[in-house]
């Protein structure tokens, strides 16, 4: 019985060599260990065995079985092994080729509209919306631009066979918050105007504009200076200084040119300040008491800031984008790189 | 306008303050500088020199040694000029002169031999063009005498942005400059311009001045005789060319003077050319012609003022003189106008014959009384100086319109009041220095208890200041913007109210780029003819812009927008998605769009139906269909979708946008080949649907339960067709869905056939169904197919 155990041992570990694949090696396992295996033969033949016999022999098998089930996992781990280092050198991919995934993008000008909507709306600010087919009256006779007035010459009219204009800035916007409105309160109003003028790189006709506006008691240039600042720092997220020039728009009194100190050379003077330093950004003003009374509100009891931010220029700012054109010129080669 | 910071400085002592100084606060308080810079510098550098010796250089034939003295010294120069010879009297410019071009002079070898310094030619000098040889001056001239006793001394000269002046009749002369400097650094008068008077020397004639439109407002006229028409003088001449101004003779340039002077515009004309002694100021007729002294001839309209004697027009009011009444070199005797009109009037009349002369400019920006008073005195003053024995000869004629010109009253209000609006502390900008500042700038100051009671200067009341704000202004520019501190605005703390509407755009714009990377566009607004003929509408409900040749209609529809996005990129990429947010526009109002072409999608319907849906689901939308379009959509009427391909899309029973393949015709049309997908949607409409109500339903408590089929149907038989016998057979109870699995046609179904999978889903709230249960759905469900000639497939 015992040499028959020690044979067993020797088959057992040539066959289990012998084993090419887990397959293979569960087969040897089915052979010796299984239900109707060799060792569990032995197993079962123990009953006609003497007592010592039967303690001696089955130790003996018992350790075998142990040392078969070892060896089994130790083979069947290494023939795992083996089948994956296959799997592994079967299989390669070429990283460098396109995944495939296509994108798209918003238009530059609507990029930067959301970013300043968004720094408005965390300040608190309302968005409001006015139609780009506008009558003379908002657009001009309401902001204090009576017909005849120099400042029409400067803002050059599509005029429209019905009567009315395409609006040739936000501005009007102002006229139909206040409107709706009762102060104290602030709103933005983005939008796309027109000027009726020849394009070329720096001149389009069609542009956009978001305007903004505050009521309340007291309302002071401090306050538009302060806001305009912050405003510009969430824009260009870098500290940003500013300076107030006059500027002479109908409907603010004072009215300002805002600049900003050139992001580029920081003030020292380069190509794109034009050696000056500042760069020229956006109008703005104390609201005129004329347009504050055509909107309904008491020029003696509010007063009110507004602005004008030309978004094309923002964009053009931010881009380093020398021909204005590109923006209506659906052309996905400029587009693309957004 | 360009400004001579020599001249400003006539009236106002700007001693210690550096050009640059002047520039920058001139810009934060006053108006936008276009340029700035030196001119003539160099003529106080270079001085006449005497050359002494001319030797040939060693090693050129061309070039010469000059051996020159300038009065102290003498230098030898390397020359290549042909025309120079022992003592001649040259312009030399010694080491470190900068000549025009920022060309600085150093010592140089030229071929070997040591230059120190250059004679120069005319070019050189900055005077001209001729750069044939060295400039030849006086020979009587002293060597070591600047150049700039011949062509003046250095000036720095400003350019201002005149845009930004439109406003302040009184910065477009120096005068005004001056004052305005004067205020910003609190400097005295140097030579203040008052009105006092003018006595004429001699009666010899009266003159009368006669209005008959009301567009005239003031007009003075003086007769001046014993004039001589000559050249001006050097000061005159100088004065004129450092701003740009050429000399013509010495009258006009006085006139010319004066206007740059106190910014009122004057005319001179010869008296012997206007008949009869009444100045006439009226309307023009309609179609009346007139040459003015650019010698071409205009046709006025009735809305023109003419300045006229009894026979006819002399001048065209506000903007330019006749060619007929011109002064000449024979003029002996002048009727000189100092006269207001109304500013509209003159800028229309400018603006439509396109002549926006000197003097327009100034009168469109609303001169005033007293200018034109002080402007006549300074003229006579001025003639009477540079010609010897002229004198006024006649009383000075006037007439006064102007009683409703301008604002006449004054203007209340507190120096707290000015602070509150600038925002800045008194302990910052106390009341003496808000007095002191409108003193200075010519304002009457009285204190009524707090508050102050301002008379507006002349200058101001024409046109600018009539209001408290304007006084905040000039107290603001004056004061500095630079020196108010930055302050935030007290809010209470509340959230926006939202623009649900522009929000939902924005989702929509990250859903097309995000899940369909689609690339945002902006196409104009416009449509041309071609355009305009594609997509027939009624021209009664189009709106044109007024007078535009070549894209004259506003866009109703996105497609041609789209269709140039396609045009643009067709042959660069192979398959692309484009979007734009627009408006479209109709007689009486305007709606938002949203517009979405379609390129390279190999199901182009399906892959626009998707995009449809997902915007429903975007704007939560309850319930929306596609529907097949009758042939009167004025879409498919017009051929811009493919008649098989194309579906409105409905939500709430509103016709919300169309989608689908565009019609082959008109891409052809558009010269492109291949196929596109098109999707527009009225997002006004869609804005204004309810939106989804979001509520939670229970779980089933029992599964459920499918079977599927497949039947063969005839060709073009909708899953719309199907679902509805699904829906009208399937006991409603039990009914949980119908979903669509496959359509085929081709191997094993009939030619003219179309095979149709579908899967049934079926569920009860209240028991588990049984299998007969379902079986007898599927039988009826069969058998209803069945009626339709739909027959089960195998």
């Amino acid at each position: 019985m015992k040499e028959r155990l020690e044979k067993m041992r020797g088959e057992f570990t040539a066959q289990l060599n012998g084993a090419a694949s887990p397959e293979e090696a569960e087969k040897v396992r089915v052979a010796f260990l299984g239900k109707k295996g060799a060792l569990t033969e032995v197993l079962k033949g123990m009953k006609d065995l003497t007592p010592d016999e039967r303690r001696e022999v089955g130790a003996l098998s018992n350790t075998l079985k142990d040392e078969f089930e070892k060896l089994i996992a130790a083979r069947m781990a290494t023939l795992g092994r083996v089948e994956i280092e296959k799997q592994l050198a079967a299989e390669w991919q070429d990283i460098s080729w396109p995944s495939g995934l296509k994108r798209g993008a918003a238009h530059p000008v609507a990029v930067i509209r959301r970013r300043v909507k968004d720094i408005f709306i965390s300040m608190g600010f309302e968005v409001l919306d006015g139609p780009e087919m506008e009558e003379e009256e908002f657009n001009f006779n309401k902001l204090n631009i009576p017909p005849d007035h120099p400042a029409r010459d400067s803002q050059d009219t599509f005029w429209l066979t019905d009567g009315k204009l395409l609006r040739t800035h936000t501005s009007p916007v102002q006229v139909h918050g206040m409107l709706s409105h009762t102060p104290p309160f602030k709103f933005i109003a983005p939008g796309k105007v027109y000027r009726n003028e020849a394009v070329d790189a720096s001149h389009e006709h069609t542009f956009h504009q978001i305007e903004g506006m505050v009521v309340d008691k007291n309302i002071s240039v401090a306050h538009l200076i302060y806001s305009m600042k912050t405003l510009l720092t969430g824009i260009f997220e870098k500290e940003v200084e500013v300076r107030l020039r006059p500027g002479f728009f109908p409907f603010v009194e004072p009215g300002f040119e805002l600049d900003i100190k050139c992001l580029i050379c920081g003030g020292k003077g380069c190509s794109v300040c034009k050696q000056g330093g500042w760069l020229e950004l956006m109008p703005c003003g104390m609201v005129h008491p004329n347009v504050l009374r055509h909107g309904g509100i008491d020029p003696e009891e509010f007063s009110g800031f507004a602005f004008g931010l030309g978004l094309e220029r923002l964009v053009m700012m931010k881009y380093g984008i020398d021909d204005i054109r590109l923006f209506h010129g659906a052309d996905l080669r400029f587009f693309t790189q957004f | 306008m360009l400004l001579s910071l020599s001249w400003i400085q006539e009236y106002v002592d700007l001693t210690g303050f550096s050009p640059e100084e002047i520039v920058k606060r001139l810009a934060l308080s006053t108006a936008e500088i276009e340029a700035a810079h030196w001119v003539g510098r160099h003529f106080e550098q270079v001085k006449a020199a005497r050359i002494e010796k001319i030797e040939n250089h060693p090693n050129s034939d061309k070039l010469h040694l000059a051996t020159i003295f300038d009065g102290k010294n003498t230098a030898t120069v390397v020359c290549g000029a042909p025309n120079i010879a022992e003592g001649q009297v040259v312009p030399y410019a010694s080491l470190g002169t900068v000549l025009p071009g920022d060309f600085e002079i150093k010592p140089a070898k030229i071929r070997g031999v040591e230059s120190r310094g250059m004679l120069c030619s005319v070019k050189e000098l900055g005077l001209g063009e001729d750069h044939s040889g060295i400039l030849q001056l006086d020979k009587k001239m002293e060597p070591g005498t600047p150049l700039s006793t011949l062509y003046g001394g250095a000036d720095f000269v400003i350019e201002i942005e005149n845009k930004t002046v439109n406003h302040r009749p009184d910065l477009w002369g120096h005068y005004g400059y001056a004052r305005e400097l004067r205020t910003i650094f609190n400097r005295p008068w140097k030579k203040k311009l008052d009105f006092t008077g003018i006595t004429p020397d001699k009666k010899e004639e009266t003159l009368a001045i006669e209005f008959t439109t009301d567009k005239a407002l003031h007009y003075i006229g003086v007769k001046m005789s014993g004039v001589k028409v000559g050249p001006s003088p050097r000061w005159l001449v100088e004065r004129l060319a450092a701003v740009g101004s050429r000399s013509i003779n010495n009258i006009v340039d006085i006139t010319n003077f004066v206007m740059l002077e106190t910014g009122h515009p004057l005319h001179a004309f010869d008296r012997k050319n206007i008949a009869g002694s009444t100045i006439i100021v009226r309307n023009a007729k309609a179609g009346e012609k007139f040459t003015t002294l650019d010698g071409f001839e205009r046709t006025l309209i009735d809305r023109d003022i003419v300045i006229a004697d009894k026979d006819k027009a002399v001048a065209l009011g506000g903007v330019m003189g006749g060619l007929h009444s011109e002064v000449e070199p024979g003029t002996t005797e002048l009727i000189i106008e100092s006269a207001l009109f109304d500013p509209a009037t003159i800028r229309r009349t400018a603006n439509r014959l396109d002549l926006r002369t000197d003097a327009a400019q100034r009168f469109e920006k609303a001169q005033w009384v007293e200018n034109s008073w002080l402007a006549v005195q300074r003229c006579i003053e001025l003639i009477k100086e540079l010609v010897p024995g002229a004198q006024v000869t006649s009383e000075v004629a006037h007439r006064d319109a102007s009683q409703n010109y301008g604002f006449k009253g004054t203007i209340r209000l507190s120096a707290d009041r000015i602070r509150a609006m600038l925002g800045v502390r008194r302990d910052d900008l106390p009341d003496a220095r808000i007095e002191s500042i409108l003193t200075l700038l010519e304002f009457g100051v009285t204190r009524t208890g707090d508050d102050m009671v301002l008379a507006v200067p002349p200058h101001r009341r024409s046109k600018d200041v009539s209001l408290a704000a304007d006084i905040v202004e000039e107290i603001g520019r004056i004061y500095g913007y630079d020196n108010i501190m930055p302050r935030p605005p007290l809010f209470p703390m509340l959230p926006p109210p939202r623009n649900r509407a522009l929000e939902k755009e924005e989702k929509i714009r990250d859903l097309l780029v995000r899940e369909y990377t689609g690339y945002e566009i902006l196409t104009y607004s416009f449509l041309n003819e071609t355009e305009k003929n594609a997509f027939p509408a009624p021209d009664e409900t189009l709106v044109m812009v007024q007078g535009a040749k070549e894209s004259p209609w506003l866009r109703y529809t996105m497609v041609p927008g789209m269709l140039r996005g396609l045009a643009v990129n067709h042959r660069q990429f192979e398959s692309f998605t484009l979007f734009e947010f627009g408006r479209v526009f109709r007689r009486g109002g305007e709606s938002r769009r949203l517009a979405v072409l379609l390129r390279g999608e190999s199901d182009i319907f399906r892959a626009a139906k998707r995009i449809g849906e997902s915007l429903m689901r975007e704007f939560g939308v309850p319930q929306f269909r596609f529907e097949r379009p009758t042939p009167d959509n004025p879409f498919f009427a017009a051929q811009t979708l493919h008649p098989g391909r194309g579906a409105l899309l409905t939500a709430m029973k509103k016709k919300v946008g169309i989608l689908g393949e565009l019609h082959p015709a008109l891409l052809a049309q558009w010269d492109i080949k291949g196929r596109a997908g098109y999707i527009e949607i009225d997002l006004d409409l869609l804005c204004d649907l309810p939106e989804k109500s979001e509520k939670y339903k229970p779980l089933p408590k029992f599964p459920a339960t499918f079977f599927e089929l497949t039947v063969l149907a005839p060709e073009r038989t909708e899953a719309d067709t199907l679902r509805k016998v699904v829906e009208k057979t399937v006991n409603r109870d039990t009914f949980a869905g119908c979903e669509f699995v496959s359509s085929y046609k081709g191997q094993g179904v009939p030619e003219g056939q179309v095979s149709l999978s579908l899967r049934v889903t079926l569920a009860a709230p209240d028991r588990t169904l049984t299998t007969d249960e379902m079986k007898g759905t599927q039988e009826s469900l069969i058998a209803a197919f069945d009626k339709q000639g739909w027959k089960l497939k195998g």
